[in-house]
């Protein structure tokens, strides 16, 4: 993103005051994450844009590339938009206090705003946005004051003549399936259709002078216990489509007819609920999507249905484009598809996608070989998420069954990946998936798998069913050198056993081949064993068993020490091995608190009694973070109780993760060098702690030319090419390190001979320190020097080839030079002078004549 | 459009037959020619062109050619039973031993008979043309080896230690002047023919029937008795190691494959096919009699088994479509491990380019009514007699993946009696292998559940369906009982020999695992 190189300036000019200033504070900023499948995605005019609302900011996407083009953001978080039908460039985005603005998407700015905040009555909030074809103002949807059940109605933006509103268009427009108004327009502006009872739409024709339409109102309704889900109007005729809870479309022809009743027809081919429908632009046919995760296209003509199956996850809305080329639909997973008109899916955009629910069950989990972290990502998958760049790097199929979609008789219980771990050298990544329905034999699956540097991925090496008798609890990997020492994997489950599993040959006379099996079981006192760690050079191992912490050597499986005390309560839910300085410490989480323990002493050192829910360490320093049930982090190191950074937190976080910067960031506090701290809260969005300007910098809301452009860019090649470059004579004014003590390296030279040679330390002390003092600027020592090269380097613009030309070269030479090089060169000795003389004679000047 | 991903089947690891290339390379021959002799079948032996073999049956030495397995020449010069036919290097010459003691060389073109060697005093079972052709190295039952001229018609040496029959025998393919000889006083020899001296004895264990040279010459393998000894002269005779796969005494020996195979054929009718590398079996072809003798083509394409009855099998390679099976082989390697609760799913790189491509996928029967749901179907499809016997684990794999939608009982229930019987049938069968009991059990529940109400009914198949079913899970709840009793005596053992041994402490854990692993993979229901 172009705000790079201000931002590494920035950085290097906090080298330099780094002593001086104070750290900035923290704050708390969003990397990625939020739900943009809330509310309904809807295109520009053009097509070129897709908007949806993320977090209050609406983020436009680029429909070819499916890249992020750029995000809006007002004062406050903007609840509903519609885009400008007679400019694509432009939106209109209203908040929930009904401030409006008129957006320049392409430019990021806002062309107008104003109020609507005359029309709200007191604590009614605006909710939504509806533009009928042809109209230079949207309808507001205005949420009312009830809390009980959420009512809405649709009010008309008065003229500047009218002042006051008129009444409302409709009232009472309730939510459907996919928590959404359910209102729409069509029939060229005219009609206005809403749900409005659960099992009632109100149909209105918005026109005042209409002698096409008999009718004001019309009032469908349907069976009591099918409510309706969902609705859509036809574009250009009087024709309404509503889902019901039962999976029926029902379609309403010939409405406002006066004396004729409408003529109905039922599409039914859903088993679930229908949260969406829509119509294509022209009309010619209906799409619709729900929990089957099929998209159903509908000849409106002859009613035949032609099917686009297995998209994923639910779908929660579908929309067409405005040309007619695109559908797009959100599922539950946070992900948006855009799907041809030849049902093919051309791009899938998406940011954090979510599991089958809740928090990710395998927490954030980094992968050292790419920094980026693992996390669950569709059911069943794993996916790779780097917050340095933002970008989703890619999503692993580890169950790799099909996705069982939702049936009418509930949810069938699906197979999941719920423990990750990955060597320190990325080499190997271990997942375990469970599936447990309560009724069969529950599926439990160890899938070790090997990174292949060809595909660039993980391929499985090894699948092991069933690897404990019940739940497994824990799976880590052994930190250390892979070059040195085998790889090693463990397990803890709660049917009390600690597993080993180590890398076998399997060769055989057809080729080498690895494959992981256990080699040994330990158990602690028939306890269900808990969580487990290792400790940072990979020589302990920590489990725990019930109330107590007990360590073990991995090598040979043996039980070393079991920490347990009084004070602690309830079962312990993790350790952490302290490193660096605080690499003799052990950390146990209960629900009581935090419990240090030294390893030298096997004494409880420390306890902090906070409710913890999460504990994290870095893998790079000995700090360790904790979050606690009251939406606080405190940050500290082991050996002291007191927090080296604390700060409360918008919302309770889930998981959490250290992850290694991929530049330095001088600018951060000590406890964030190494790495810095991510964490996820309860609405799958990552947020992190950093300084507040460096993070909008790399937010980088702003689009690059390119994206916004709306191509691909052209060719492959242009694709490789830096969106910024940079040169090298910037990267040269960044600050040598070693530029802060000058003297240093001068200093311990003075160290560097053996240490019988040297002088005793009262003779070097002096020399020793001065070195370190930075020079004077004028130094007699340096002085002496002879200026020999400069002489050389100057005599080219003289073509003189005799010797008294030389010789006045050599002075004219000297002259361009400073004063100080003058009074030097008086001192030159009469033979000094002859040798430079005879040096500037062998030159060769040949090139000059040419 | 996400890809309707195929049913995952458990493919654990087999036991000895089915994946490997070389089990793809042995099974591809033809039917065999079969031809009846009048005695037994003594030997077999392929000239190094592999135009012509030899087989040495009653008192006669049939040379048979390769290219339409009819007899060529008949050698029938013997007035007693001939033993041991074999090819010269040049394929031009033949020597045979005989039951009249006599030592005979011929000439394959004419049969003219050459030479008559006399001078042992016992029949001599075995003789071998030296690596450059000029002298025969013949075996008696005289308790000697005897080297012959053949230009000269005279015996160069008698080579005497043997103390009993000298029934195996060969010479040196690498170096002219080295004769391996085995005897029935369980003793292998080395002679240099130059000297006329023993230059290494090993002893073999037991009655050696036969002996071969490798290719190199550096290595002899002995048969005799159920072994099969491996020496390396090289290294004095050291024994390299011992092969155990037969049941009954081996009795002939050949390399195949350029020398990287060898073959042992036995009297239990059972030839392996070892290889010389890792001296693994690689794999077991069966035969109807015991083995007397074989011989392999020096291409591989035909293979001679001669056996007691007088039966000889030739059996030749099926043409290989020209590309296909070099590729095919590696596909399959990757799926092969060790131990039982490691299992791989089956998902080849075919599928993978499959999926890359636009084009359909090519789903099974059963995946096909799955992708429509049609659950009763895709149980129907895996019920058929070839997947039920034939690849019993996709059967399961189909029944774990309508447990796991939860469609299982919907498709079980409503069946005619006899295909509830097939179905209890399959589910008994199998229910007693651990790979397949969790599943099964969990099936068994649901059968039984599902049919219930119908038993007692006036309905005999469906009683005697789910009455197998209910015998099956006794017998297979006695089994595990019988596991857990072997696995407490295990434990009581292992713990009393940790409290014995301090030391042995630390190591105690893995042990009881590796052992706990096996009972467990079978108990863990």
């Amino acid at each position: 993103m172009t705000m790079k190189t201000s931002d590494t300036a920035e950085s290097t000019s906090t080298v330099k005051d780094d002593l001086t200033e104070r750290v900035k504070e923290l704050e708390e900023v969003k990397v990625a994450g939020g739900s943009i499948v809330d509310d309904k995605p809807s295109f520009c005019a053009d097509s070129k844009f897709l908007f949806v609302i993320n977090d209050g900011a609406v983020h436009g996407y680029n429909v070819a590339t499916g890249e992020l083009a750029g995000s809006l953001e007002g004062a406050h978080p903007i609840v509903a938009l519609s885009p400008e039908p007679s400019n694509p460039r432009q939106l209109i985005t209203a908040d929930a206090s009904g401030s409006m603005i008129l957006w320049d998407f392409v430019l990021a700015t806002s062309l107008k705003k104003w109020s609507l905040s005359h029309l709200l009555t007191e604590g009614s909030t605006v909710a939504g946005l509806v533009r009928p074809a042809g109209w230079s103002k949207p309808l507001l949807l205005v949420r009312g004051p009830g809390t009980e059940e959420p009512l809405a109605d649709l009010l008309r933006q008065p003229t500047k003549k009218e002042g006051r509103p008129a009444r409302p268009v409709l009232r009472e427009v309730r939510r459907g399936a996919a928590g959404r108004w359910e209102v729409d327009c069509g029939w060229q502006g005219r009609l206005v259709a809403a749900i409005v009872k659960r099992n009632e739409l109100l149909v209105r024709n918005l026109w005042n002078k209409d002698s096409a339409a008999k009718q004001k109102y019309s009032s469908l309704r349907t069976d009591a216990d099918r409510p309706f889900t969902c609705v859509a109007c036809h574009p250009s005729e009087a024709t309404v489509a509503a889902g019901d809870s039962s999976g029926r479309l029902l379609l309403w022809r010939r409405l406002l007819a006066g004396d004729q009743p409408p003529v109905r027809s039922v599409l039914h081919w859903h088993t679930l609920p229908v949260p969406s429908v829509g119509f294509s632009p022209e009309g010619t046919y209906l799409v619709s999507g729900g929990g089957e995760c099929v998209l159903v296209f509908w000849q409106t003509h002859d009613e035949k249905p032609s099917f686009v199956p297995r998209l994923g996850m639910a779908i929660r809305h579908v929309t067409v484009s405005p040309d007619n080329q695109l559908v797009v639909t959100s599922h539950s997973d946070n992900v948006l598809r855009l799907v041809t008109p030849q049902r093919q899916v051309s791009r899938v955009i998406h940011g954090l996608t979510w599991g089958a629910g809740g928090a990710p069950s395998t927490g954030l989990v980094l992968e050292p070989r790419s920094g980026a972290v693992l996390l669950n990502g569709a059911v069943g998958h794993l996916q790779l998420f780097c917050p340095h760049t933002r970008r989703d790097l890619y999503s692993l199929d580890v169950v790799q069954t099909n996705y069982l979609t939702r049936e009418r008789t509930g949810a069938p219980v699906t197979c999941d990946v719920t423990r990750v771990a990955v060597t320190s050298d990325g080499a190997w990544m271990a997942t375990l998936e469970e599936r447990d329905d309560g009724q069969s034999t529950a599926e439990r699956r160890l899938k070790i798998w090997e990174f292949d540097d060809t595909k660039q991925s993980f391929v499985l090496n090894t699948c092991v069913e069933d690897p404990h008798e019940s739940s497994v609890t824990a799976l880590e990997f052994q930190p250390g050198d892979a070059a040195k020492v085998a790889p090693l994997a463990v397990t803890t489950g709660t049917d009390g056993a600690i597993k080993y599993w180590s890398l076998v040959d399997d060769s055989d006379i057809y080729g080498a081949k690895r494959c992981w099996s256990c080699d040994a079981v330990g158990s602690h006192h028939r306890l269900p064993a808990g969580c487990a760690a290792f400790s940072a050079d990979g020589e302990r191992l920590a489990v725990g068993f019930a109330a107590s912490v007990t360590v073990w050597a991995p090598t040979t499986n043996t039980l070393q020490h079991t920490l347990s005390n009084v004070t602690v309560r309830g079962d312990v839910r993790q350790v952490a091995f302290g490193r660096g300085e605080c690499s003799h410490l052990l950390v146990s989480r209960t629900d009581s608190g935090l419990r240090v323990w030294s390893l030298q002493s096997l004494t409880l050192t420390a306890r902090i009694d906070v409710h913890v829910t999460s504990l994290v360490a870095d893998p790079l320093s000995e700090y360790m973070a904790a979050f606690s049930a009251s939406n606080k982090v405190f940050v500290f190191r082991p050996s002291s109780t007191r927090p080296v950074h604390q700060a409360a937190l918008g919302r309770p976080v889930s998981a959490a993760c250290f992850v290694p910067h991929q530049r330095p960031r001088p600018d951060l506090p000590e406890w964030q060098r190494a790495s810095q701290l991510f964490f996820l809260n309860d609405q799958q969005a990552l947020h992190t702690l950093d300084v507040p300007e460096a993070a909008g910098g790399a937010a980088g809301s702003v689009p690059s030319a390119d994206v916004i452009g709306g191509q691909v860019r052209p060719t492959p090649f242009g694709a490789l090419v830096a969106e910024q470059r940079r040169s090298a004579v910037t990267s040269a004014e960044t600050v040598d390190q070693s530029e802060v003590t000058p003297g240093l390296q001068k200093s311990l030279e003075l160290l560097e001979g053996p240490s019988h040679t040297m002088p005793p330390l009262t003779r070097i002390c002096l020399p020793f320190l001065l070195g370190l003092l930075p020079p004077p600027v004028s130094d007699d020592v340096e002085m002496t020097e002879t200026p020999q090269p400069e002489g050389q380097g100057d005599d080219s613009d003289s073509g003189e080839k005799d010797d008294s030309a030389a010789a006045a070269t050599a002075a004219a030479a000297a002259d361009d030079d400073d004063d100080k090089e003058e009074d030097e060169e008086e001192e030159i000795s009469p033979a000094e002078l002859e040798t430079r003389l005879d040096n500037l004679l062998n030159m060769d000047f040949s090139w000059l004549t040419v | 459009m996400g890809e309707f991903k195929k049913t995952l089947v458990k493919q654990y690891p087999r036991q000895g037959t089915g994946l490997t290339p070389d089990n793809i390379y042995w099974k591809n021959f033809k039917f065999p020619i079969t031809v009846q002799e009048f005695g037994c079948a003594d030997f077999v032996h392929f000239s190094s062109d592999g135009d012509y073999f030899a087989v040495t049956a009653s008192a006669r030495v049939k040379v048979y050619t390769c290219i339409n397995n009819e007899i060529s020449k008949g050698l029938s010069k013997f007035s007693k039973t001939a033993f041991g036919g074999r090819f010269r290097k040049d394929g031009r010459l033949l020597c045979a031993g005989s039951e009249d003691t006599n030592v005979r060389v011929f000439d394959v073109n004419n049969k003219h008979l050459l030479r008559e060697f006399k001078g042992h005093d016992r029949p001599v079972h075995r003789c071998d043309f030296t690596a450059d052709g000029f002298r025969v190295a013949s075996f008696s039952d005289d308790r000697t080896v005897a080297l012959w001229d053949v230009g000269g018609e005279a015996r160069l040496h008698a080579l005497e230690g043997h103390t009993d029959y000298v029934r195996a025998g060969a010479c040196s393919p690498a170096s002219a002047d080295v004769v391996v000889s085995g005897g029935y006083d369980h003793a292998v020899r080395v002679w240099d023919a130059r000297t006329g001296t023993c230059t290494e004895k090993m002893d073999h264990g037991g009655p050696v029937e036969a002996v071969l040279v490798l290719p190199t010459g550096g290595l002899v393998v002995s048969a005799g008795g159920t072994e099969v000894r491996v020496w390396d002269l090289l290294a004095g005779g050291r024994l390299l190691t011992r092969l155990c796969h037969h049941t009954k005494t081996v009795t002939c020996l050949t390399v195949c494959s350029e020398g990287r195979r060898l073959v042992t054929g036995s009297l239990d009718r059972r030839l392996k096919i070892i290889d010389t590398a890792s001296y693994q079996p690689v794999h077991t072809l069966e035969y109807p009699s015991p083995i007397l003798s074989v011989g392999i083509a020096p291409d591989d394409s035909k293979i001679v088994v001669g056996m007691s009855d007088g039966l000889v099998s030739i059996q030749d390679r099926k043409p290989e479509p020209e590309g296909e099976t070099a590729e095919r082989r590696p596909a399959r390697r990757a799926f092969r491990h060790k131990t039982d609760t490691v299992s791989q799913p089956v998902r080849s790189e075919e599928d993978e380019k499959a999926s890359a491509a636009p084009i359909r996928q090519q789903l099974d029967n059963y995946d096909r009514h799955l992708r429509r749901f049609e659950f009763s179907r895709a149980l129907d499809a895996v019920m058929e007699r070839q997947v039920t016997r034939k690849q019993p684990e996709r059967a399961v794999a189909v029944m774990q993946e309508l447990l796991r939608r939860g469609a299982l009982s919907a498709a079980v229930a409503g069946r005619p009696a006899l295909s509830v019987r097939k179905l209890c049938t399959f589910v008994g069968k199998h229910l007693s292998q651990p790979r397949f009991s969790l599943t099964l059990l969990d099936a068994a529940e649901v059968i039984v559940e599902a049919y219930s109400d119908r038993v007692g009914r006036g309905d005999p198949d469906l009683d005697l369906a789910l009455d197998g079913l209910r015998a099956a899970v006794e017998k297979h709840s006695e089994y595990l009982e019988s596991l857990y009793a072997l696995q407490g005596g295990l434990d009581m053992l292992l713990a009393a020999a940790a409290a014995g041994d301090g030391k042995k402490l630390a190591e105690t854990p893995a042990v009881e695992s590796s052992e706990k692993m096996e009972v467990e993979a079978v108990t863990a229901s």
